[in-house]
């Protein structure tokens, strides 16, 4: 006998909980969710199905209600199932419940012309007679506007998970499929990080069909074509392709659709990642897609010759295809004055060369080219950093990680702290390492202006390459220079030049420079703007007569 | 090779000539032509322009096709192999010594304590990736990059007009009409993108603009070609043209814009460090284009690390054991006049070849 156990408690076994992992996971793995089963005429067995399915007995939000169906004054059994909290209950009971199962004008009514008498209790007849009954359900009893027979369990199972209500009868080997979709969704709001001071204020939301709305609204064409698209083995997350029909490239539209069609996953959830499943290829970081919150760039987008992908859940659209300048472009250029935005628009060229450039640059002249200094400021630069006992670099890296600190903890803090945060960390810190001889005084200046110059770049991806690929020429700065610099600047440049989207050059339309009606990158006036991007090859090239202001050259067309 | 497009091809030529241009031959036109330096310059670019025209006369009956076929055409496989390696070997020797130059420049003047073949290594680095690169991309780079460098070397001129000293072009004749007009046709190995003409071809998307994109070209290699001979001749004598450094680099060292652009040799070196990398990234795909033809290899990419070995071991070779000066005066040149000699030799048998066959087809 062990005496310890005499004082001391200890549980017979050690509690260890391991999960079992395969070893051999494989492609038919995918492939083991598809279901192959048709409704069938036995209510039973349908109900069983169901059942089993949805795990009724376990899951807590899946409602069946099982009744009785009246048609023609007779009772036939039925059964509704649907998830509670996706669809509209109130709805389902006004509109489904009561007409089937009180007694009305229409499921008393007996024709003296049509014999709708259920399959089982006319077993000659069987194929008509159910169609017929099918049909007078469909036609005289559901008051529901989007209603449809569906006969594969697969696209029924799919549609009760997207919250619509399906209606299965006795004897009857289609159910009814009954879109009473109600779930709770945010309401359209003003856009979170494309924010403008002129123009249109809102912005995508989670729910698709909102979205496409949103859309259509906007482009008030009847040649607007919203394609969907189910990806996903398991989650089957509606996505749409939306585009104009005479407008749009037919090559680009195919693409895209080969490409949807064409993706073997368990789930998506959103549009970050399925822009990482139909992008060209592996770009070094570099964003292909350009992502969007708001509706008028969109429309912009597609009246361009692009097309747009929305995914369900994600209030992002993607715009394909997508070229260097739609990241440095912001929603606010076309509402402005062309030389007010042509003047943001190289503000922001500007902010972009700062950002990838300025730290290694200043590494790279103070340790090596110190002659491109005036004398009085590479005076001043060897006074500030006169007491700091660290080498450059380190002083450099040091304050690109606490500003990347300080962001990246503004970001995850509550709003109402995040911006006192940052104002904090930045002020004190800076003071603070200044005081203590950390850094010099320049260098925190640099910092700051290469900070604030990445907030000017309007997309976030796009900025965020911009701050990785920093250290980059930073690191190279460094190590040798100019030269370094040099060969970095060639190699970034030959790597976004070997990006293509979706059959477009990335760095399209400065190269390769087509012809000569090419959007390059400034703002042309909005009169001045006639031809469409021809990197597009849109099936209509002139977007609007030489002349558009009619009433000023009192032309006719 | 993706098909390019006029614009794309014309910067491409034009910056296979302007790597030579900056680092290697204005310096010699100047250093030999002294005051007639730029009735040089005009001499050898009427002689370009005059030679392109020649080519593309006899392209006129190969629209489109690639001149290593016309070589097998010409004498078959056999012949297009050791047509191929000659050129393959000008390209590999005139990679090597630009890039021997530049970088015996940057030691100097910035890098004394870095062993040459370091800085050789990261050029050849990036000649690596830019071989790797899907898309042309070196291509569309280069297309962006030739402006930008058009504009330093107009600027570098522009800028250094007050201190132009306008007696250093004469005599105007300089040390004879012998060494302007008949030595001085040497010179002409200045446009390396005569050499590149005659590649062009196949990969344009328009052949049938062939000819006004390679006169195009070699014009503007003549007008940079100009300024820059002209930015040396005017502002230096004779002890600076002939020095290790290139001249255009010093030239660079006395512009100044007030107070505070006191000194821009540093943001000039910045960019010719990214006209060496797009001159190394052209003529390395144009080598790799060639040995995929003569060898028949189906993925060239696994080749370009070997190329880039081939590179580096050129160019250090070539600093180590060889007199630069000599290697860029004499054996440059010969080389040049030989590969173009048997381009024109080429083209004019494959043409007599053709004309031949069609007056036996129609007898």
């Amino acid at each position: 006998m062990n005496i310890k156990k005499i004082f001391k408690y200890e549980p017979q076994h050690e509690y260890d909980f391991n999960i079992q992992t395969t070893e051999n996971a494989t492609v038919q793995d995918l492939n083991t969710e598809k279901i192959d089963k048709k409704v069938n005429t036995s209510l039973q067995v349908n109900l069983e199905f169901m059942q089993s399915e949805f795990n009724s007995l376990i899951s807590s939000d899946v409602i069946i209600r099982k009744f009785s169906l009246i048609c023609k004054n007779q009772k036939y059994k039925a059964f509704l199932i649907f998830i509670d909290g996706m669809a509209d209950s109130l709805n389902i009971n006004h509109f489904v419940l009561k007409p089937l199962m009180q007694r009305n004008q229409n499921n008393t009514y007996i024709s003296q012309n049509s014999n709708p008498t259920p399959a089982s209790k006319n077993k000659k007849n069987l194929p008509q007679n159910s169609t017929a009954f099918a049909n007078y359900i469909y036609n005289r009893l559901i008051p529901y506007n989007n209603l449809s027979q569906e006969i594969e369990f697969e696209k029924i199972i799919s549609d009760i998970n997207s919250g619509n209500c399906i209606l299965f009868v006795d004897t009857l080997n289609i159910a009814f499929d009954i879109d009473a979709k109600g779930f709770k969704q945010r309401s359209i709001d003003r856009p979170q990080i494309e924010n403008v001071i002129k123009g249109p204020q809102e912005a995508f939301v989670e729910n698709i069909r909102t979205n496409t709305s949103l859309l259509r609204r906007l482009v008030n064409n009847q040649n607007l074509i919203i394609e969907s698209v189910e990806i996903g083995k398991l989650s089957k997350t509606k996505c749409a392709l939306c585009y104009l029909q005479n407008i749009a490239n037919g090559d680009l539209i195919a693409e895209a659709k080969f490409r949807l069609n064409n993706i073997s996953i368990d789930s998506l959830i959103s549009s970050g990642e399925l822009e990482q499943l139909i992008q060209d290829g592996p770009s070094a970081g570099i964003p292909q897609i350009l992502s969007t919150e708001r509706p008028d760039k969109c429309v912009k987008a597609m009246y361009q010759g692009r097309a747009i992908i929305l995914v369900n859940g994600n209030p992002y659209a993607l715009i394909i295809p997508s070229v260097m300048t739609d990241f440095l472009a912001s929603p606010e250029d076309s509402n402005l004055v062309p030389l007010f935005a042509n003047f943001l628009k190289a503000i922001r060229l500007i902010a972009f060369i700062i950002t990838l450039l300025l730290p290694g640059m200043y590494i790279a002249v103070t340790n090596f080219h110190q002659e491109l200094f005036p004398t009085e400021l590479l005076f001043s630069i060897l006074v500030a950093r006169e007491n700091v006992p660290f080498p450059i670099i380190f002083e450099l890296l040091l304050m690109e990680v606490s500003f990347e600190l300080i962001r990246e903890g503004g970001l995850r803090t509550p709003s109402a702290i995040g911006s006192t945060l940052g104002i904090v960390g930045a002020l004190i810190l800076g003071d603070a390492a200044v005081a203590a001889n950390v850094v010099s005084p320049i260098l925190i200046i640099v910092v700051a202006i290469t900070g604030l110059s990445s907030f000017v770049i309007p997309n976030f991806s796009f900025g965020f390459h911009l701050r990785v690929y920093r250290f980059i020429f930073t690191i190279l700065g460094y190590i040798c220079g100019f030269l370094g610099i040099g060969i970095g600047i060639y190699v970034y440049l030959a790597t976004i030049c070997s990006i293509k989207c979706f059959g477009v050059a990335y760095v399209s339309p400065i190269s390769p420079n087509i012809s000569g009606f090419s959007l390059k990158y400034f703002v042309p006036p909005f009169w001045k703007q006639e031809y469409r991007n021809d990197f597009l090859a849109p099936k209509k090239q002139v977007a609007q007569s030489k002349y558009s202001m009619h009433w000023k050259k009192n032309v006719k067309e | 090779m993706e098909k390019i497009n006029n614009k794309e091809a014309i910067s491409l030529t034009i910056s296979c000539s302007l790597g030579i241009t900056v680092f290697i031959s204005s310096q010699i036109i100047a250093s030999e032509c002294l005051s007639s330096s730029l009735i040089n310059t005009g001499f050898i670019s009427l002689i370009a322009m005059g030679l392109t025209l020649i080519i593309c006369m006899l392209y006129k009956k190969f629209i489109g096709i690639s001149f290593l076929d016309i070589t097998e055409f010409v004498g078959g496989k056999f012949l297009k192999f050791i047509v191929g390696s000659a050129f393959l070997f000008y390209f590999i020797f005139t990679l090597a010594i630009v890039l021997c130059k530049a970088v015996n420049c940057l030691q100097i003047v910035y890098y004394p304590m870095t062993h040459p073949n370091y800085t050789v290594l990261l050029f050849v680095i990036t000649a690596a990736i830019a071989c790797n690169l899907k898309n042309n991309g070196f291509l569309r780079a280069t297309f962006i990059i030739v402006p930008i460098v058009i504009v330093a070397i107009f600027f570098i001129f522009v800028g250094n007009l007050k201190n132009f000293n306008y007696e250093n072009i004469f005599p105007i004749m300089g040390n004879g009409i012998r060494a302007t007009f008949f030595e001085g046709t040497t010179n002409l190995f200045t446009f390396g993108g005569i050499a590149y003409i005659l590649f062009l071809p196949q990969n344009l998307k328009r052949p049938d603009k062939f000819m006004s994109i390679s006169l195009i070209s070699i014009a503007i290699s003549s007008i940079l070609l100009t300024f820059v001979t002209a930015t040396i001749i005017l502002m230096f004598n004779k002890n600076v043209t002939s020095g290790q450094l290139f001249p255009l680099y010093i030239a660079v060292r006395y512009i100044e814009f007030g107070t505070f652009f006191q000194r821009l040799d540093s943001a000039f070196l910045l960019i010719m460090n990214i006209a060496i990398c797009s001159f190394l990234g052209i003529y390395s795909n144009l080598c790799l284009g060639i040995i995929k033809e003569i060898t028949n290899i189906s993925d060239i990419k696994p080749v370009s690390f070997c190329f880039a070995l081939l590179l580096y071991a050129s160019t250090i070779l070539i600093d180590a054991k060889f007199e630069l000066e000599f290697m860029q005066n004499t054996f440059f040149k010969a080389l040049f006049f030989s590969v173009i000699a048997l381009g024109l030799l080429i083209l004019i048998i494959a043409n007599l070849k053709k004309s031949y066959k069609k007056i036996e087809i129609n007898n």
